[in-house]
Formats: C-alpha cells, sequence, structure tokens
C-alpha cells in the first residue's frame, strides 16, 4: 500500500515501480503534471488522458539553498527537469549527486521514488526526486 | 468607462512598529491622503481593503478590513476585503479604480496594509509561504528565493550577466533608500558589502533581498472633476491591469509580460515613453531580468541599463527612486500603493533629495504576489500620467 505526497503525481501498483503520472491533451498536445482533470489551454476534459511521464529527463537549471523548509535536510537543492518524450519541464528535489560540483545544466537524470513517511493508517507516504543517471541509490559520490 | 485620478496618497514609513495594531498602523495614511486629496470624507463611496497575511499574524480572518476602518472612522460604506499576497493592495487599487471608471463609485479609498512583524519570525516566515499552492509546489519543498535564484542563473548565462551587475541593482536600491526618508532601511553599501553578505541561495546575498515590515499606503481615487480641485497636479491613471499565472514554460509569454504589453496598450503608449518605474524587485537583480520582460529595454540589454547608471535617480529612466522593496521595505500588502505614492510624489516634485528632474510625466508600477505552478501567481500593473 502506497500513497503519493503529491496527490496523482505517481502512478503504478507497487512501490518498488512508480512512475510520474501526467495529463496529455489531445488537442493542444501539452503535458500537466501532476495529473489534472482538464486542460488549461483547451479547457476541455474528454480530451485529457492519464500518461506514465518519462523516468529520465535533463537538468534545465538548479540551486543548492542552504536553508530548507521545515523538515527538509540542508544543502536543499532543487532544480527543473526536462523529462524525455515531451514529457514537459517539472520541479524536483535532486539527490544522490554527490558533490555539488557534478551538477551541470543538461546533465542527465532519472527518477527517484522515496517513502518518507507513513500515515495515521500506516500506509507508505511516497515522493519523488531526481538524481544524475546511471548513479546508485544513496551513493555520496567522491 | 470614464477617466479616474488619484486625488490624494500617502504611506507611512516602512519598518518595525511592535506597538502598533494594524488598524493602528493604517490610520494615519489614510487620513493623510484623505487630507492630501481635499476631498470631503463622507464623499467616500466604497473602501478596498488589501491585506495579506494579517490572518494568520493575528488571527484576525475575517473581516479585518472593517477592524482597520473603524479605527479610521469610515464605515456604513461598503468595505470589500482584498487578499492577493504581495499585490493585494495593487489589486484593492484595481478595483477601487474599476468601481470610479464603471460610474459605480465617484470616490472609492484604496489601502494596503500589512504587520509581519510579530515578535515570532517562524510565523512570520509560515505565514508568507502560504502565497503558493500548499498541495502541491507546497509539498515539493520548494524555496521561493531558489526559484528567483534559478531564473537569475539561467537568464545571466544567457547573456553574460555578472554578479557585479547582479549587485549593483542592490547597490542603487540602498542608494535611493538612503535618500527617501520613509524607507524601512536608509543605509549605503558598497558593492563589496552587497557581494560578501551573507549567501542566501547563490547567487542572491543578504543585502540584495527585502526583509519583513510593517506598514500601511493609502489612495484615493476620483473623477476628473474632483482631481481639478485638489490643488495639486493632477496624475490621471491611464491604465490598471492585473493578471494571473500561467503555465511558464510552455506559454510563450510569461505572466508579467503578458500584463504589461495590455498595460501599455490600454494607456496608449509604448515602454519607451515610461519615465519612471516602480518594479517588485523581491530580490534586487530580479529588477535587471524585469527590464525586459517589461519590455524597457531588449533581450540581454539589461546590464547596459545598469552599467550605464540609466536607472539611478538621475539617469534616463530611474527605477525604485523609493528603494524598492530591497530599501524601502515590503510590508507585503502595502507594497503595492507604497509605489504610487512614490511616481506620484516624483510627479508633483515631492520627493527631495531624490528627486527625478524634470519631474517625471508618465510612470509605471509593478507588483506581484504569490508564486503558483512556477510563475508569478498575480501581476499588476499601473501607468500614471500627470497632466
Amino acid at each position: 500500500m502506497w500513497k503519493p505526497r503529491i496527490a496523482r503525481s505517481l502512478m503504478g501498483d507497487n512501490i518498488q515501480d512508480l512512475h510520474l503520472c501526467g495529463a496529455r491533451c489531445g488537442i493542444c498536445g501539452r503535458t500537466y503534471f501532476p495529473y489534472r482533470r482538464n486542460c488549461p489551454q483547451c479547457l476541455q476534459e474528454e480530451t485529457v488522458s492519464e500518461v506514465r511521464l518519462s523516468d529520465n529527463g535533463k537538468l534545465h537549471s538548479f540551486v543548492v539553498c542552504t536553508m530548507a523548509p521545515p523538515g527538509y535536510p540542508v544543502p536543499h537543492v532543487q532544480g527543473y527537469i526536462d523529462l524525455d518524450d515531451g514529457g514537459g519541464r517539472i520541479f524536483a528535489l535532486l539527490v544522490d549527486y554527490g558533490k555539488e560540483e557534478h551538477l551541470s545544466v543538461g546533465l542527465e537524470m532519472e527518477l527517484v521514488i522515496q517513502a518518507t513517511g507513513k500515515d495515521a493508517d500506516g500506509t507508505d507516504i511516497v515522493e519523488y526526486k531526481f538524481k544524475p543517471a546511471g548513479v546508485k541509490e544513496g551513493d555520496k559520490g567522491s | 468607462m470614464r477617466d479616474t485620478y488619484i486625488l490624494g496618497i500617502s504611506m507611512n514609513r516602512f519598518g518595525k512598529y511592535p506597538d502598533k495594531t494594524l488598524p493602528e498602523l493604517a490610520y494615519d495614511p489614510i487620513w493623510n491622503a484623505i487630507r492630501d486629496s481635499r476631498i470631503d470624507p463622507h464623499d467616500i463611496d466604497i473602501s478596498f481593503v488589501g491585506n495579506s497575511y494579517g490572518g494568520l499574524i493575528t488571527g484576525q480572518e475575517s473581516v479585518r478590513g472593517q477592524t482597520i476602518l473603524r479605527e479610521a472612522g469610515l464605515f456604513m460604506k461598503p468595505i470589500i476585503n482584498v487578499e492577493n499576497a504581495c499585490a493585494s493592495g495593487s489589486t484593492a487599487f484595481y478595483l477601487a479604480q474599476r468601481a470610479v471608471a464603471s460610474g459605480q463609485a465617484n470616490v472609492a479609498l484604496a489601502l494596503g496594509a500589512e504587520k509581519l512583524f510579530c515578535g515570532d519570525t517562524a510565523r512570520s516566515l509560515q505565514a508568507l509561504s502560504t502565497s503558493s499552492d500548499l498541495e502541491i509546489e507546497g509539498k515539493m519543498g520548494i524555496v521561493f528565493a531558489g526559484i528567483y535564484a534559478m531564473r537569475l542563473k539561467t537568464h545571466a548565462e544567457k547573456y553574460g550577466i555578472t554578479r557585479e551587475q547582479m549587485a549593483q541593482v542592490a547597490v542603487k536600491n540602498h542608494d535611493h533608500g538612503a535618500l527617501n526618508p520613509l524607507a524601512q532601511h536608509r543605509k549605503r553599501f558598497s558593492l563589496e558589502e552587497i557581494l560578501e553578505s551573507r549567501v542566501v541561495v547563490d547567487p542572491i546575498t543578504l543585502l540584495m533581498t527585502c526583509s519583513i515590515g510593517d506598514g500601511a499606503a493609502a489612495c484615493i481615487i476620483g473623477t476628473r472633476e474632483a482631481a481639478l480641485e485638489m490643488g495639486q497636479r493632477p496624475v490621471k491613471i491611464k491604465s490598471t491591469v492585473l493578471g494571473s499565472f500561467g503555465y511558464a514554460w510552455q506559454d510563450s509569454e510569461s505572466v508579467t509580460t503578458r500584463v504589461a504589453k495590455q498595460a501599455y496598450k490600454e494607456a496608449d503608449i509604448t515602454p519607451n515613453q515610461i519615465q519612471i518605474a516602480e518594479l517588485h524587485d523581491a530580490v534586487a537583480p530580479i529588477e535587471l531580468f524585469l527590464y525586459e520582460e517589461l519590455g524597457l529595454c531588449g533581450p540581454g540589454e539589461s546590464k547596459r541599463l545598469i552599467d550605464n547608471r540609466e536607472v539611478w535617480y538621475d539617469g534616463r529612466l530611474p527605477v525604485n527612486t523609493s528603494g524598492g522593496l530591497t530599501a524601502k521595505g515590503h510590508p507585503a500588502g502595502a507594497t503595492g500603493i507604497g509605489q504610487l505614492a512614490e511616481i506620484v510624489c516624483q510627479m508633483r516634485g515631492e520627493a527631495g533629495e531624490r528627486q527625478v528632474n524634470p519631474f517625471p510625466d508618465i510612470g509605471m508600477a509593478e507588483n506581484g504576489g504569490g508564486n503558483v505552478a512556477g510563475e508569478t501567481a498575480v501581476v499588476a500593473m499601473h501607468i500614471l500620467m500627470a497632466d
């Protein structure tokens, strides 16, 4: 059992195999994340379908914050990822990048799914992050 | 729609007022604006009260405008509460202008007031953080200074803007603030001091940011007939436009550019006619980005405006002669009308040591608020023209 920290942001049957969940409009072709019921461009519902967004993308921009919202560790590294296959640009926190110098605009990135808490019923609360492609989870780099 | 004028306008010095309540803070700007306008205060037909965070800071979530105008002694007529994050004051002004333009009212009061100091910084910051979509961006763990920093970095890399050029905007705004008796911070800083102050989020340093504050600003809006009787240089509201966020990365234009184009069109001017501007410098270097988004210069040309000192109070296009949010301070809901107070003050030749010469005839204010879906949630822009 799992549920996403951000409503309608993830899809999949079990926690080991989750993916980003978006909405794509069949008329204008725009993609939205997280999933939403209508297309705010065309203002149509029936043209919108749920799509699995790519697990991969390129780093568009990023920043290292020495402060963070309550409950988040510092440094707090955030960025925008341009998802492959026309998935659009999404905001993400970045993890497992080793040293800050390893991050650069254009770097290939991949999805990380983390269970970061449990709700009152013991269900895992799951969120998405991104790490440099090919890096093992938890790798601190060198 | 009929022509509308600013009949009277006033703000108090932005800063820290631990001994004053929100209604007490707003009292003097309201009555100074009324005196400035020379109207009979009984003639105010409707009031719009902009405030963002009073509910979370004091618990007065409902009827805040009524509590403020109770203290001022202005009740019985319609009072509309306006919340639009850091653009609440501008939104109140927009609505007041529409009320007079449509003929619904002959005289309208627009007020912006905010009290962010409450003795508990965590509470103040928590209140500010609610100007985003808490269920989406909030749960993504977004740091807003970081969003600004990413925008700046991307822009700087594209056009070769240096850290020194970014810091120079803060130097300018602190220079202006030092000359403004109503600014919260009235101290000059060198380029080195700005660059060497604590890094908030690279490339933004502490002296490039705006601090939290308390303050209020009020404006009386009326018709041309009333403007001709007030004994001051009449200032016409040429256009006032409000817009909301889009999906920035896939839209061709940002909300700021979209709103600006409409404001210029409605005012029937081009950006190169602007003689003075107050811009929403939530972090000082974002001004460079705004010059371009607002069409005040071409893409990549903003660094030239700062290098050539064109945007200083004695330059070709003075920007944020008040000190901007950086130095004048940023009591959120008060900021939008505070920007207009500076433009009117300059147009009337009342700006003392920071006076722009010759007195400007055409000016603009741009005020932003909140962040939703990665864009500024609300952008307001007003263009004023003195007779």
